[in-house]
């Protein structure tokens, strides 16, 4: 091989290889899920002291403009749609990057699907850029180093670049929302059945590997550690029941890490939650109303935590601007 | 390891790279561990016994056959024997594990029972079988390293779906290998045209093809579409396949026999069989077809159907008997009775039919004084020739005989009964064969991409030559343009099921 075939191969594979990483670049950016990463690159370094990871569950319960408005409290939301307890560790990892944060609220369904499939997983994260949190992926997904390099190899899951996937477009008020996204239908009163009975002798075996170093990574940085299962309605597929609701209360037992399960009476009754009217009409995910139920309850939870040195009302960056735009949102998504 | 995947990928890019590092005596040890690794990857590994045992028995008789005692009379017959010993074990071995479609129906309480063969075994043993002959016929020499012959046996690239190669086809196999950078990016190359074949072409058509079959009431124009679609899905699946095994034989050095060579471009259905699965067709007339005309027994029933039937129609009568038998024996390699049936009759009819109207179609043309070179008749005669496979490979695709005849009724009732309604084509009927609108876009730029190469094969020999000739930043263009399709577009990864060729299953 002469010298020139060897360069004109090296300059072609690096030609493919940054063809492949561009067309990711555009894709990605515009065709990403739901969830309001970009807004969390523009708050200033330091200003964020809660935030909150897991799947859709969690970016539709809990609002960071609400918990400040009301408790003064400075957060964001990294829940992505199908985020896995694998993307939302990395994005706790990051996010301790940023902001020297005092807690991290996990929606407990992502606890329970311990990494996901690594398309969701990818467009889970990649909004942080391939950088070395990112690229932590790639040691889960050996096989598929090159998916995360290279994540245009997973978008074929749509080959399929069809019109869900482009109606899934990153939210563009992110600036107003920090990463909450509003629901407003109602699941009515025929779904009116607790999925937490109260069975104690059920159980689901279930291991915690990424909620494990999670922990590690919390006791190592003094930032505590908060499990929430937002409310959901029953049925015909249960995402959440006894079983898992034991075992994660087990889990939560054992290292002494609070556990607020509003399946529960107990937590549905102190937060003032109903399902007909809190929960949205997919029975999943809260509404307006119960997002705003929950952040209320998780913004009194956190400022009675003793051990917590949370600033109130100090972050700049929630102006009144800010709290005004959000509402505006609110209130369209509301009247829809 | 499925030969779309990205471990496939890397394997070759590893196992390239070692193989020009290692010493060049060593080249083809390592393509041996290679295959070893790949079957192991892609196989129950101790179906690989299967493999052993056909090398083993070909290496015996075929040794035993080139030594000195085979020189006495006795040593013959035994030579004889165990050459046809060996023969037969390949061919009870096919027949047991590969080909358990023909007699399971007989003995249905043995269908419970866990019969695997090896894989590739359909091909390996064809590759066996021709060795073996040739060995006796004195065509070639046999091999005296038994692991040499394995690898014959056993080489990775084409332990898929073929193509089915003659030892003395093989012979780059063994040479020692000096890197070449034109073998390095044709080969890559045609891995990447194969790519684009199976994964964009092949699996789109597929999933039409499938959504017309599985309907229950069917729409006379959606059959169509599945029936004038299957066969460019069985050519793009089958030489899709074909491309990334030759090219991944050339990346190593290895030149490895075409198996297609534009068959639809064929005029006649006899030319069609030349240029289709080209190494099972020459297998088949080698080692089948011709012996068996040479046989004593059809020479005798040769001469007397010429005295009886004349020259012309008694050589006719003793051809079409041996193609009877070739087509069989082909429509048993193919492993179900609808294929037997269905497949192997009708081409065998149509090919007799040809060959016995062919004089009088010749007269007719030259009275109507068409003009056999002219663009038009070419276009005709290929679309005709087209239709005729068509028909053929419904029954390759319908679970049975009965299923087949009812989709053709279906077709031609629906067709000349009125109920055709080609207002579906275009008010968005289409769409609910499993496609989108963007689909059949990509499906048609890809047909007239596989149209525009073929062509060019035609005219230029290998497209990828014609390619090559162009400025830079054409070439670099069109590489990275069918790269970014594949992957775009391309239907491949964890989240689909394993893409599984079409000729795998033999």
């Amino acid at each position: 091989m002469s010298k020139r075939q060897f360069l004109s191969g090296v300059t072609f594979l690096l030609l493919a290889a940054a063809v492949l990483w561009g067309c990711s670049e555009i894709a990605f950016r515009n065709l990403r899920v739901y969830g309001g990463h970009e807004g969390f690159y523009d708050c200033a370094p330091g200003t964020v002291d809660v935030v909150f990871i897991g799947g859709s569950m969690s970016y539709a319960a809990f609002s960071p403009v609400e918990l400040y408005e009301k408790h003064g409290i400075s957060s964001y939301n990294l829940g992505t749609s199908n985020q896995s307890m694998l993307a939302g560790y990395i994005w706790a990892l990051e996010a301790g990057e940023y902001h020297d944060y005092k807690a991290v609220v996990v929606e407990a369904l992502a606890v329970s699907m311990s990494h996901g499939e690594i398309a969701s997983d990818i467009r889970s994260l990649y909004s942080m850029g391939i950088n070395h949190n990112y690229l932590k992926l790639a040691g889960v997904y050996k096989r598929n180093f090159y998916k995360v390099l290279f994540p245009i190899f997973v978008l074929h899951d749509g080959w399929e670049i069809n019109e869900i996937t482009f109606k899934q477009r990153v939210n563009e008020d992110s600036r107003y929302l920090r990463g909450y996204i509003p629901i407003a239908s109602e699941a009515g009163e025929k779904y009116r059945v607790p999925l937490v009975q109260g069975d104690k002798s059920a159980t689901a075996y279930l291991k915690f590997p990424y909620l494990d170093r999670l922990r590690e990574y919390c006791d190592e940085n003094g930032i505590q550690l908060i499990l929430v299962k937002t409310l959901m309605a029953s049925n015909e597929v249960n995402y959440w029941d006894d079983g898992l609701h034991n075992r994660l209360q087990e889990y939560a037992d054992e290292y002494g890490i609070p556990f607020l399960d509003f399946n529960t009476a107990e937590y549905m009754e102190a937060a003032g939650l109903d399902i007909a009217t809190d929960v949205a009409e997919d029975l999943r995910h809260m509404n307006v109303s119960g997002a705003g139920k929950v952040t209320d309850y998780m913004g009194k939870y956190l400022l009675q935590m003793d051990n917590l040195q949370i600033r109130q009302f100090e972050n700049p960056q929630i102006g009144s601007d800010v709290i005004e735009g959000y509402h505006r949102i609110i209130d369209e998504v509301s009247s829809r | 390891m499925a030969i779309t995947s990205f471990g496939f990928l890397l394997m070759v890019c590893a196992g390239g790279a070692l193989y020009y590092i290692l010493p060049k005596s060593w080249q083809w040890a390592e393509l041996l561990v290679l295959s070893l690794v790949f079957y192991c990857l892609s196989a129950e590994p101790y179906t690989f016994i299967y493999i052993l045992i056909s090398t083993a028995a070909a290496y015996i008789c075929t040794c035993y056959a080139d030594s000195r005692r085979a020189e006495t009379d006795r040593g013959r017959k035994v030579a004889v024997g165990l050459g046809a010993g060996a023969v037969l074990l390949n061919v009870l071995l096919w027949f047991v594990l590969k080909g358990a479609g023909l007699w399971m129906p007989l003995f249905p309480k043995m269908a419970s029972m866990p019969f695997v063969a090896a894989l590739g075994m359909g091909y390996y043993t064809l590759q066996m079988i021709s060795y073996i002959l040739d060995c006796y016929w004195k065509s070639i020499r046999p091999q005296k390293n038994p692991l040499k012959l394995l690898l014959f046996a056993c080489f990775f690239p084409q332990m898929i779906t073929g193509p089915i190669s003659r030892y003395s086809q093989l012979g780059s196999l063994y040479e020692r290998h000096v890197f070449s950078y034109e073998n390095l990016t044709f080969g890559a190359q045609r891995i990447l045209w194969g790519f684009l074949k199976k994964l964009v072409l092949a699996e789109r058509v597929g999933i039409l093809v499938d959504a017309v079959w599985s309907l229950q009431a069917q729409e006379p124009v959606f059959l169509w579409i599945a029936f004038l679609l299957y066969p460019i899905q069985m050519y793009s699946d089958f030489s899709g396949c074909m491309d990334i095994v030759i090219g991944t034989a050339e990346v190593f050095g290895v030149r490895l026999p075409e198996n297609f060579n534009n068959p639809f471009f064929s005029r006649t259905i006899q030319e069609f069989w030349q240029r289709w699965h080209i190494t099972l067709g020459t297998w088949a007339k080698d080692y089948v077809l011709y012996p068996l005309l040479k046989s004593r027994g059809m020479v005798r029933l040769g001469n007397r159907a010429r005295k009886k039937l004349g020259k012309r129609y008694g050589k006719f009568a003793a051809t079409s008997l041996g193609m009877l038998v070739l087509w069989m024996v082909l429509g048993i390699w193919h492993g179900g009775v609808n294929h037997i049936v269905g497949v192997s009759l009708w081409y065998w009819a149509l090919l007799m039919l040809g060959e016995l109207c062919a004089p009088g179609l010749k007269k007719l043309t030259a009275f109507l004084r068409v003009n056999e070179d002219s663009f038009s008749w070419h276009l005709f005669q290929s679309a005709r020739t087209y239709l005729i496979y068509a028909v053929g490979i419904v029954f390759f695709r319908a679970d049975s005989v009965g299923r087949g005849m009812a989709f053709l009724k279906d077709l031609i009732v629906g067709t000349f009964t009125g109920n055709l309604h080609l207002e579906k084509l275009f008010d968005r009927s289409l769409l609910q064969l499993g496609l989108g609108a963007a689909d059949w876009g990509i499906l048609l730029i890809c047909v007239l991409l596989l149209v525009l190469a073929a062509v060019l094969r035609e005219r230029d020999g290998y497209a990828r030559r014609w390619v090559a000739k162009q400025i830079l930043p054409f070439r670099w263009f069109v590489w990275l343009g069918i790269l970014l399709a594949v992957v775009i577009w391309g239907k491949y990864g964890d989240e689909y099921n394993a893409v599984h060729f079409i000729y795998q299953i033999f």
